[in-house]
């Protein structure tokens, strides 16, 4: 069991912490670029003053920023590409998935802004799909940090990956801090939080803190789940879902994208191929486009806030 | 001197040509498009390119790209005469299963390529950033890219030439083959087509240095590469070549119909070859 803060406990903003990153990174290593369209200054201000001649807005055009860093890395640099999940995903795509992902290029993606994260801007720039349509090219690593400060270990991670990575931030202002420990992070293998043996939570991205405190509050009423930190979406740890599946039995999945062929929807996958029996539920966005309002009201009003995880694991228990 | 040159080039653009109406023979490709752009292909693969055929990544080497990937008929027979390629290798194995040569150029099957394309709107965004990586490492080679003119809808290319010209990318040049056909029809005068005109604008507009050429005058072509800016130059630069698609053989020129299309007996094979003869006479 990792030791871990309550929901709301300790608030983090992946932004200020990955700009503090990314101005040490960019002076060690002369190939970091950071290619963005448009988008540095809200994220990474630091380093965008900081002179470093390895940034470059293309302006808004997402398009040419996943190709631009396709061509740095074809010369040997290693580019990464910031921006908006909802455009670098739909709007970029296939050049992420022929010019990137076909030619294995070794570029890095940092997509801000995902699912319902950005609350009141609606669905025009909620990025309910990414995982779906990232996780679907072949040579691409996908990553969905669990906590604010996990994007540091995704980051460098990714890194020392020769090849593509997507790493799936949330909105990266504000968001808990699920670890309160350190912890060995390794992509592609899911995190187990805690241990419990009436059922499994399985989680990504900023729902990582609200499946544990679902776990905590039904610990309170004597369940006692698991709770696993899937941050990478792809390659899936099988082993872990398959021991899950075979040791518990019962998992819910919960997620901040759509669920219909989000994580949970990978983790289905790998559990009907085994052919083991297992009760499943999967939570996150249903097949519709969310209006406006806060994360937490959209969160609530679509049923996979955490009093949604806690009555979850009882329907399935 | 320069005639001579100018006269050896034009004679391999006659071969160029035939390699490529031979290849159609055998198989179907996007023949009216790579007869268009063959004389600057000629040039380019055969006078101005910086390379080493036994040493494909060579870090001096100039870069190419072709961003019109249908083009990859054209590319290949290049390739070959420049040494990259065996020709019978191609004749005989395009499009076969296992063959490095498909109707798109493809890197991960052919190494000696920069990039794989096929999917027209992204050869400039790439040559953009292999052109920005040369101007960080003071490298002192070109990035050329071949575009299509009906290519040049794609947004993606108008992405790519603001950013190119932004960065003060002189080590990029785009070449357009300007043959005034789409898939469906003409660019200009058909309702079926997209209108490119004014095109030497648009380019102006996003702050290149615009060279406007009869894509078939081999003198202009070679004319236009002498002098190119200084590779540490500021302004990318686009050679617009006018062109004929289907160039060479008088019953496919200027005919969507021949967009792509092959020879399909021994008969039309011989009189596209003789086509193409008369047209060099």
């Amino acid at each position: 069991m990792i030791k871990t803060y309550d929901l709301g406990e300790n608030i983090r903003s992946a932004r200020p912490i990955m700009d503090e990153v990314i101005l040490e990174y960019s002076k060690k290593n002369e190939k970091f670029c950071l290619v963005s369209p448009d988008m540095t200054r809200a994220a990474f201000p630091k380093f965008m003053n900081s002179g470093c001649d390895r940034h470059f807005n293309v302006g808004i055009a997402e398009t040419a920023a996943i190709d631009i860093a396709s061509g740095l890395a074809l010369e040997g640099y290693l580019p990464y590409v910031y921006g908006m999940s909802a455009f670098l995903s739909m709007r970029s795509f296939e050049a992420i998935r022929t010019n990137v992902c076909y030619q294995n290029h070794n570029v890095k993606i940092i997509a801000c802004n995902t699912g319902v994260s950005l609350g009141v801007l609606g669905s025009t720039h909620y990025a309910m799909e990414d995982m779906s349509l990232i996780s679907s090219i072949p040579n691409m690593t996908l990553i969905c940090p669990g906590d604010p400060d996990q994007t540091v270990k995704a980051f460098y991670a990714a890194a020392e990956i020769d090849g593509p990575v997507y790493i799936r931030m949330a909105n990266g202002k504000n968001e808990s801090a699920v670890y309160k420990e350190d912890y060995k992070f390794e992509v592609g293998k899911g995190i187990t939080i805690r241990e419990g043996e009436d059922c499994a939570i399985i989680a990504c991205g900023v729902m990582v803190a609200y499946a544990n405190q679902a776990a905590k509050e039904l610990e309170k009423q004597g369940i006692n789940v698991t709770v696993i930190d899937m941050h990478t979406i792809k390659p899936i740890d099988k082993d872990l879902i398959l021991k899950t599946a075979k040791n518990i039995g019962k998992i819910v999945t919960v997620e901040d994208h759509y669920v219909a062929c989000g994580m949970g929807s990978i983790v289905a996958n790998v559990v009907a191929e085994s052919g083991i029996e297992c009760k499943f539920k999967k939570l996150g966005i249903p097949d519709m486009y969310p209006g406006f309002g806060s994360f937490n009201d959209l969160r609530n009003a679509m049923g996979y806030d955490t009093e949604h995880i806690v009555a979850a694991v009882k329907e399935l228990i | 001197m320069k005639s001579e040159i100018v006269a050896q080039l034009k004679e391999q653009a006659f071969e160029m040509r035939k390699m490529i109406v031979k290849l159609a023979g055998k198989v179907d490709i996007h023949i009216g498009g790579d007869l268009s752009m063959a004389d600057m292909m000629t040039a380019i693969y055969m006078y101005k390119m910086r390379k080493d055929p036994k040493n494909v990544k060579w870090p001096g080497r100039d870069r190419f790209l072709l961003s019109k990937g249908h083009g990859a008929g054209c590319l290949y027979v290049a390739m070959a005469m420049a040494g990259y390629d065996d020709l019978d290798e191609i004749y005989e194995t395009y499009g076969k299963f296992g063959s490095r040569y498909g109707a798109h150029p493809c890197k991960v099957q052919n190494p000696a390529l920069e990039m794989s394309s096929g999917s027209l709107g992204h050869g400039l965004a790439l040559g953009t950033g292999m052109a920005l990586a040369g101007k960080m490492k003071k490298e002192d080679h070109y990035v050329f890219v071949m575009l299509g003119d009906a290519e040049c809808a794609e947004g993606s290319v108008w992405e790519a030439a603001m950013s190119a010209a932004n960065f003060k990318l002189g080590n990029l040049v785009a070449f357009v083959d300007r043959n005034k056909f789409g898939l469906c029809a003409a660019t200009e005068d058909s309702p079926n087509g997209m209108k490119m005109e004014p095109f030497a604008d648009k380019w102006k507009a996003f702050g290149w240095n615009v060279v406007v050429i009869d894509g078939h005058n081999m003198e202009e072509i070679v004319n236009a590469l002498d002098n190119l800016p200084p590779e540490n130059s500021d302004v990318p630069t686009v050679i617009i070549g006018n062109t004929v698609k289907g160039k060479g053989i008088d019953f496919i020129e200027n005919n969507a119909q021949w967009h792509n299309g092959f020879f399909s007996t021994s008969e039309q094979l011989e009189a596209a070859l003789k086509a193409l003869e008369n047209s060099y006479n």
